[in-house]
């Protein structure tokens, strides 16, 4: 796909270039949609079809990122405007996108949008900082120094590197989407195939979905398991519960059975249960005979020659004290096999037999009283308590609420304009200095301030460490904070007077 | 030659490095990103080279100064605990370091300079990485003065340095125990919003006002503009100081 980029950028034969104008800034390089599907058309001589299927990869794989609608993956063939992606984030290079990458763009955004970030990317923020928890200084730096970096540049290109940047991290960590929706876009996709495969497609998505409907609930992993997951409290009660041997099963268990018939035959306790109910019917020999058959395929292969007989002699031979019913076709094939006996030779029977049952004495037993009683009678264990609670980081509070305590120790408004003024100027000097807790000191100084009668103005440039860098940004700041500090004293002076 | 540094000047000397190996990495990875599109120029890979240069030898500084003071019995447990704080900051910038200088060589390769059809990827950045680069170099202004075929021979020395690099990770894995993972942050989930609050609002409003137009002044304007700011900021002292005095008298 690079080669496809790097011929579009050829000044003669490649793509018509336009400008973006956003508000006051002008930038350049940006192209439309319907501009791209042309350039393919005309340059391979292919269909329309077919250069709006590539274009769709190149937005997909993250060559081409759309400027109105981020998230909108997809090449639309009219006038939405799209912009190439910097050969750094390019995915043919392979280059793993680490979490590290991951957790200093967060950072950063965080940093940009003053923590206002999208709920997914808040979820991916905090399970970040659990993961690579030891590495979050480094995030934090280096967030704040690429920010610095980037402040070096115009405003133009500033855009574009936050544009190109958000391009990358959605096609490497696109948000997570709900179930519902999947199976929308499911069907979605399946409109475009062809007709016969559309059927195909469709009777296995219906499955699929039946399927996965059905065992939601007895999934551990969706609905959690009860009483406990064994592995996450160390607590076996659910094994002990759901093995073999024990009396009265659990309720999901046997619910299950009702779901078909191989999970009743796979369940041990099923099976019991089975046998019990068909003996009442007088009809065990099928099970017996199922169960010999399976014994003869999956037992040593030293003892298939014994066991086939035994199950001859037992099942087949007429006479026999447990003559199973098979049709006369099979039957011959079977005993024609027994004489050259090997592992499969009962399966036609067997499957026979298989087939009888699951018609017949399946429906019957999950109609039976023997099966409703024991589904009345089935457990539901209590959930245990839960012993580790998780703290959720509340990192979205903490900012508000120093604010707030340091709004409340106040009395007179008088001292409330004074100290915000002094905290803005101070806030501004901090900024040229890059001290880490300026406020905290203020906030002291703030309490004597209050309990005084009399408050003594405090000299602030005076006290405050200042380093001087002369740049244009500390200029700025240092007018604005002698301003504010002289519009405070003004308001102080006007109030005695 | 280890000097007998007293441990909080250890501390703080090392933290300024860091610091300072930080401020690279990141100007180092602005300026990979500009490789191959509109921005990137002869003057753009010679930045590169020199921020690299720079970056090469604070790792070095770092690794001597952090390798000394973890190899010392003698320190209590908070110090100790300390130094894995840093040196983990330390392996984390040495590992972006690594892989930019590794994507930057690729993306060299596959966007010479001086080929007669030289296709670079409209990206819409037009303007210079200089700036990046003088803070990357903690110059005012950056002087360049390479030649023209310093595509090509910069690639060889970037690859003999990847390798250097990847040789200096592995011996510091060797020589210095310590398990990453055991150590633990002193920031917490949204530290960065706290002090740089400030730092945000004003950059929304001020910044993009002022800061439109790239620094290209001369060195002696710059002069200048420090003896004026030094002037304004006096008389700012003054007026506020005698207001101060009025008010308590009144």
């Amino acid at each position: 796909m690079e080669r496809v980029i790097v011929s579009m950028q050829d000044p003669d034969m490649g793509m018509k270039m336009r400008n973006q104008r956003l508000l006051i800034t002008v930038i350049p390089h940006a192209m439309t949609g319907r501009d791209i599907v042309d350039w393919l058309i005309q340059k391979y001589t292919i269909t329309e079809e077919e250069a709006l299927h590539i274009g769709n990869f190149l937005v997909k794989y993250g060559y081409i990122y759309p400027l109105k609608e981020p998230r909108n993956l997809c090449l639309k063939q009219d006038e939405t405007p799209y912009r190439f992606q910097t050969p750094y984030y390019w995915t043919s290079t392979r280059w793993p996108a680490s979490e590290l990458d991951y957790a200093i763009y967060l950072a950063k955004k965080n940093i940009r949008k003053q923590g206002e970030l999208i709920e997914y990317e808040k979820e991916c923020y905090n399970a970040l900082h659990k993961r690579i928890n030891h590495t979050w200084d480094f995030v934090v730096m280096q967030a704040r120094e690429q920010l610095r970096a980037s402040k070096q540049r115009r405003k133009a290109d500033r855009i574009v590197l936050e544009c190109q940047e958000q391009a990358y991290w959605l096609i490497n960590r696109p948000p997570v989407r709900t179930n519902p929706q999947e199976k929308n876009d499911v069907m979605l996709y399946m409109w475009c195939l062809p007709l016969k495969n559309k059927l195909c497609m469709f009777v296995w998505v219906c499955s699929f979905v039946k399927y996965c409907e059905q065992y939601q609930d007895h999934d551990p992993i969706m609905q959690g398991c009860l009483p406990s997951n064994p592995w996450i409290t160390d607590d076996i009660m659910y094994w002990n519960m759901n093995s073999e041997t024990v009396t009265m099963p659990t309720k999901l268990r046997v619910e299950r059975w009702s779901f078909s018939f191989m999970e009743l035959l796979n369940d041990p306790l099923g099976r019991k249960e089975l046998l019990t109910y068909l003996e009442k019917e007088f009809s065990a020999e099928n099970l017996c005979f199922w169960q010999a058959c399976e014994e003869v395929r999956h037992g040593e292969a030293s003892k298939i020659a014994a066991k086939v007989d035994e199950v001859y002699k037992q099942f087949l031979a007429p006479g026999a004290s447990r003559w199973v019913n098979i049709d006369s076709k099979t039957m011959e094939k079977t005993l024609e096999g027994i004489k050259h006996p090997h592992r499969f030779v009962l399966d036609d029977a067997q499957m026979h037999i298989y087939f009888l049952m699951k018609k017949d004495s399946y429906p019957r037993y999950l109609k039976s009283e023997l099966y409703k009683n024991l589904l009345a009678k089935a457990i539901v264990p209590q959930e245990t308590k839960k012993r580790y609670v998780q703290k959720q980081p509340n990192m979205y509070k903490t900012s508000e609420n120093y604010i707030l305590n340091m709004i409340k120790g106040e009395s007179r408004c008088l001292t409330t304009c004074m100290c915000s003024c002094l905290c803005a100027a101070c806030s501004h000097s901090c900024a040229v200095s890059d001290i880490q807790a300026p406020l905290q000191r203020w906030s002291h100084k703030q309490q004597r301030i209050t309990e005084r009668q009399n408050p003594v103005l405090p000299r602030p440039t005076l006290e405050l460490p200042l380093r001087f860098s002369y740049t244009q940004t500390t200029r700025i700041h240092g007018y604005s904070a002698s301003i504010t500090v002289m519009v405070g004293l003004a308001m102080l002076i006007a109030n005695r007077a | 030659m280890p000097v007998d540094w007293g441990a909080d000047m250890g501390k703080d000397e090392c933290k300024t490095m860091l610091d300072a190996l930080n401020k690279v990495t990141a100007c180092y990875r602005h300026l990979v990103s500009a490789l191959g599109s509109t921005s990137d120029s002869q003057n753009l890979r010679e930045e590169l080279k020199k921020t690299r240069k720079k970056a090469q030898e604070l790792a070095v500084a770092n690794r001597t100064k952090l390798t000394a003071l973890l190899k010392d019995k003698s320190i209590s447990n908070d110090d100790r605990a300390e130094y894995e704080r840093l040196w983990v900051l330390f392996t984390s910038s040495m590992e972006i370091l690594e892989v930019d200088m590794k994507r930057s060589l690729e993306i060299g390769q596959s966007f010479p300079l001086k080929v007669p059809t030289r296709h670079f990827i409209q990206t819409g950045m037009t303007g210079s990485t200089t700036t990046v680069a003088a803070r990357a170099m903690s110059v005012q202004n950056m002087k360049y003065e390479a030649d023209a075929s310093i595509d090509t021979a910069d690639l060889k020395d970037l690859e003999t340095e990847i390798a250097q690099v990847d040789q200096m990770m592995e011996e510091m894995e060797m020589k210095v125990q310590v398990a990453p993972w055991a150590v633990e942050a002193k920031q917490e989930a949204g530290a960065e919003l706290k002090s740089t609050v400030s730092v945000g609002n004003s950059s929304v409003g001020v910044i993009s006002v002022c800061e439109e137009e790239p620094k290209e002044g001369g060195e002696g304007e710059a002069g200048l503009m420090k003896v004026f700011a030094g002037i304004i900021f006096t008389a700012v002292l003054l007026i506020a100081g005698i207001l101060g005095y009025l008010v308590i008298n009144l």
